[in-house]
């Protein structure tokens, strides 16, 4: 049944390629700007750049994008109809995030091709984990965006998402380094799947390893995220 | 309120709405509804706009708890036993719920394979004449196209028992009559089949009892075959006449005053007047005017609603 619905999903996504596009469009932008002028100060190089953008890429798809196209789906009333399938709302979630997951697998291939181009040259060793910590950083974001979609009329969702985009995009350390912050946002901030998916990404990359707390907190937004998202959601429109 | 009988005997696998309220903060949407959809029947579910047939039926589909009173579906309980019952249930929504990029054929195959049921998706795709459409997506289907995707989106699941909302609604004659013989059918399988329409005359054609809803509640229950009958013949006669003796010749009678009678068991004015014969025979009475039954759905269930 998951893996139908799944199939279902994948095949939309990638049937809109105009998304498809511009979630890719604006990392990759993103990336070819800051790697190719010199306006930030250091830390900006390749190696902080490009895991930030492929966070920042994960981010984009998982939480915004698909927050926001569940929420106009939920209030066109196209989820309501599986809701009184037996799909439930918890295969709903991951079926989503599934297939959310597997277009940004080929968003994070894209970007990180564009990287080496920059020169960029990521620790062999430590792809497998970054994907590990995109995964989970991911199903977190997807579990955020749908929560909210689950919740929410889609004219405030698509608000509310965008919103938190765009504070996540400044205080995550995508492409700004959090030392910058305020210490209180800061410190705040630290327990963000977003700042821990961008840091583990950095510490992988790299080969240095990705720091314990930021697998906890990944840990703990991947499982409580989804399932209060499945737990809250509301099939039929507001 | 007025019951339907049935013509067997309740099932405790029977739909049963028993006095039920529901409310959304603090509007109460139904404020007491009850009725019985039986199995192997067509249960026509009508009434006026914001009457609380969409809320009742919604909580049937365990979409919404209800505030009092319960509700039964096959023995289970639409909400707590949601997950039970979903494999079981086929919903067709009146309006939108499909993605607007999605193919008729991948969509239909997706509710198939949802529900783990037994049907093939290009049999159903065939039977509700979307085969040629198969590939098409949802935005570029016409109204009627839609409807008859929502149908076959509620027969995927092959359910026990089905809640189906304007079935008929923007679809042409020949697709009514596709709509019809679908819903019969999945009637005489065994499945409750509940209807929730507008469309009075369609209902009749369909339905085995109606449930009529006004400001929130039902007003009763009817079977089909009382409504086809009507309220019955009308005849007057020329003087006045002993009521057994017009019982023992036309069976039960109202007087209604004036020389007029009801002969309520009655729908065709042929019979009426052929029994009567006797009495102009005899000079008792002789018949001044005569009037058929004002049968038909529309009209009993605007006499339900006191607006007839």
């Amino acid at each position: 049944m998951l893996s139908s619905y799944v199939r279902f999903e994948l095949r939309l996504l990638l049937r809109n390629p105009e998304q498809l596009l511009l979630v890719l469009a604006i990392p990759a932008g993103l990336l070819v700007f800051f790697g190719t002028v010199d306006v930030l100060p250091d830390p900006t190089s390749l190696p902080f750049l490009v895991p930030g953008v492929l966070s920042l890429a994960v981010l984009s798809s998982t939480m915004t994008g698909l927050g926001i196209a569940t929420g106009f789906q939920r209030s066109s009333l196209a989820l309501k109809r599986l809701g009184a399938t037996p799909l439930g709302a918890r295969r709903l979630v991951l079926g989503k995030s599934i297939a959310t997951g597997t277009v940004v697998a080929l968003q994070l291939a894209v970007l990180g091709a564009i990287g080496v181009a920059l020169g960029w040259r990521p620790a062999a060793s430590g792809v497998p984990i970054a994907l590990l910590a995109a995964a989970l950083g991911g199903l977190a974001c997807a579990g955020i965006g749908i929560g909210i979609a689950g919740r929410l009329r889609a004219e405030v969702t698509l608000a509310a998402l965008n919103a938190l985009y765009l504070v996540m995009l400044l205080a995550s350390g995508f492409v700004l380094d959090t030392v910058h912050l305020p210490r209180l946002v800061a410190a705040a901030i630290e327990f963000s799947p977003a700042t821990a998916m961008t840091s583990a990404l950095r510490g992988a990359l790299a080969g240095s390893g990705v720091d314990a707390g930021d697998w906890a907190v990944l840990a703990t937004w991947a499982v409580a995220a989804p399932l209060l998202a499945a737990r809250s959601f509301r099939w039929d429109a507001d | 309120m007025h019951a339907y009988a049935g013509p067997v005997a309740d099932d405790p696998l029977d739909l049963v709405v028993s006095s039920v309220r529901i409310r959304y903060g603090t509007t109460v949407a139904v404020h007491d509804a009850s009725f019985r959809a039986r199995r192997g029947e067509v249960t026509a579910v009508v009434g006026p706009n914001g009457a609380g047939k969409t809320s009742t039926i919604e909580a049937c589909e365990g979409f919404h708890s209800v505030d009092a009173g319960a509700i039964s579906v096959l023995g289970l309980d639409p909400r707590r036993d949601r997950a039970r019952l979903a494999p079981r249930t086929g919903v067709m929504l009146q309006q939108g719920g499909i993605y607007p990029t999605a193919r008729v054929g991948e969509t239909v195959r997706l509710f198939c394979a949802l529900h783990g049921s037994v049907v093939d998706p290009d049999d159903l795709l065939g039977r509700l004449g979307l085969a040629a459409l198969a590939s098409r997506p949802w935005r570029r289907l016409s109204g009627g196209e839609q409807q008859r995707l929502s149908l076959a989106l509620a027969l995927a699941a092959r359910p026990d028992v089905a809640f189906l909302d304007e079935p008929t609604n923007a679809l042409d004659l020949d697709a009514r009559a596709v709509v019809r013989t679908v819903v019969r059918e999945l009637a005489s399988s065994g499945a409750i089949v509940v209807v929730a329409t507008h469309e009075l005359a369609e209902a009749e054609r369909f339905a085995d009892s109606v449930v009529v809803f006004d400001g929130g509640r039902t007003i009763g229950q009817f079977g089909m075959e009382d409504v086809r009958r009507g309220d019955g013949v009308r005849v007057r006669l020329d003087r006045p006449v002993d009521r057994a003796r017009l019982v023992h010749v036309v069976g039960d009678v109202v007087d209604e005053g004036d020389g007029w009678w009801r002969v309520p068991a009655r729908s065709d004015v042929g019979p009426v007047v052929a029994a009567l014969q006797p009495l102009a025979a005899a000079g008792e009475a002789a018949i001044l005017d005569v009037t058929g039954s004002t049968g038909g759905l529309e009209s009993y269930v605007q006499r339900v609603l006191g607006r007839g």
